[in-house]
């Protein structure tokens, strides 16, 4: 089933989601499995609407795309069929919602600035890399690492945060997949994901735990490019 | 010319190529449509080498499946519990 940026799909393992509107780009979509996209939440499920949540309208009612649920989904499990497609500005809506999330516009103006840090309890952080949930054996599990590209504000307050995965596989490269860490680890861009605050380890931390301005401004760019985002 | 030398990879011209050669090229093509066709293309093979690898899913699915088990995918982003939470 070919899957298009910008349409809405059923989902059927989730029911708590109305539906996915998928936001990775057509290439993206033609050659990967795994597709990034946002769901859609009917307002009768929600006691609270998230910040960053604008409207599309699903079956003639309006949902909510909970753009800070971003999720990295299987294409071939997780997609139900076709439900219609979100407007052009219901996108543009949308993108500006994850745009503000992920606060790009700092990092990517000229000279790119830093996000501003929000002390509070212990909370991941913008830039700050974790360990994420677990996987394999129990007693050999292998833990990937993410970095946090949501913001402080929201990363405070929240109990899930946006995050990229990053890989130190030598045989990525190229776009979508920008240098981190002077080029000792990349980031996959198609990949950022909500993960719950709970699910990355705050205290054992990899090495190193954060990364630098200019890496984040490379993730931001292949953001805007794997996402589509018209700033 | 200065702006074709020092973006090689956007316009992937082959390095031997002249730079009579290169302008004749781009205004054919459009320097835009050139480098956004390039982009594309180069887009199109990191993503293709990335499908090839088993590695590419595992992240994902281990992360929804954590956050399934948590409560789904909204999780605690405002959901109303239902009766089975």
């Amino acid at each position: 089933m070919p899957v298009q940026r910008g349409v809405l799909y059923g989902a059927p393992n989730d029911p708590d989601v109305a539906a996915w509107l998928v936001l990775t780009n057509d290439d993206w979509n033609t050659h990967l499995r795994y597709i990034g996209a946002v769901p859609l939440a009917n307002p009768a499920a929600l006691d609270d609407v998230p910040p960053h949540s604008p409207a599309v309208v699903l079956d003639g009612m309006g949902h909510h795309a909970v753009t800070a649920a971003l999720t990295s989904i299987d294409r071939d499990d997780d997609l139900g069929s076709s439900l219609g497609a979100a407007t052009d500005d219901e996108l543009r809506h949308v993108e500006a919602a994850l745009i503000d999330l992920l606060d790009l516009r700092p990092l990517l103006r000229t000279p790119a600035r830093a996000l501003p840090l929000a002390p509070g309890p212990l909370s991941p952080m913008w830039g700050d890399i974790y360990f994420g949930p677990p996987r394999g054996e129990r007693g050999a599990e292998e833990h990937k690492r993410y970095v946090v590209v949501s913001n402080n504000q929201w990363n405070v307050a929240m109990p899930q945060v946006v995050c990229v995965r990053t890989t130190t596989s030598a045989c990525r490269g190229g776009p979508g997949f920008p240098e981190i860490q002077g080029g000792r680890a990349r980031a996959c861009c198609g990949q950022t994901t909500a993960i719950r605050t709970a699910g990355l380890d705050l205290r054992r931390r990899p090495v190193p735990s954060r990364l630098g301005l200019q890496d984040m401004v490379a993730i931001a760019r292949d953001i805007v490019d794997t996402y589509e985002l018209r700033l | 010319m200065q702006a074709i030398h020092e973006r090689p990879d956007e316009l992937d011209f082959d390095p031997g190529t002249s730079d009579s050669s290169r302008l004749r090229i781009l205004l054919e093509e459009g320097y835009e449509a050139r480098r956004e066709r390039v982009r594309r293309a180069q887009r199109a093979v990191s993503y293709r080498r990335w499908a090839e690898d088993a590695e590419a899913a595992e992240a994902p699915a281990e992360v929804l499946a954590d956050t399934r088990r948590a409560g789904g995918v909204l999780g605690a982003l405002g959901r109303r519990p239902t009766a089975e939470t």
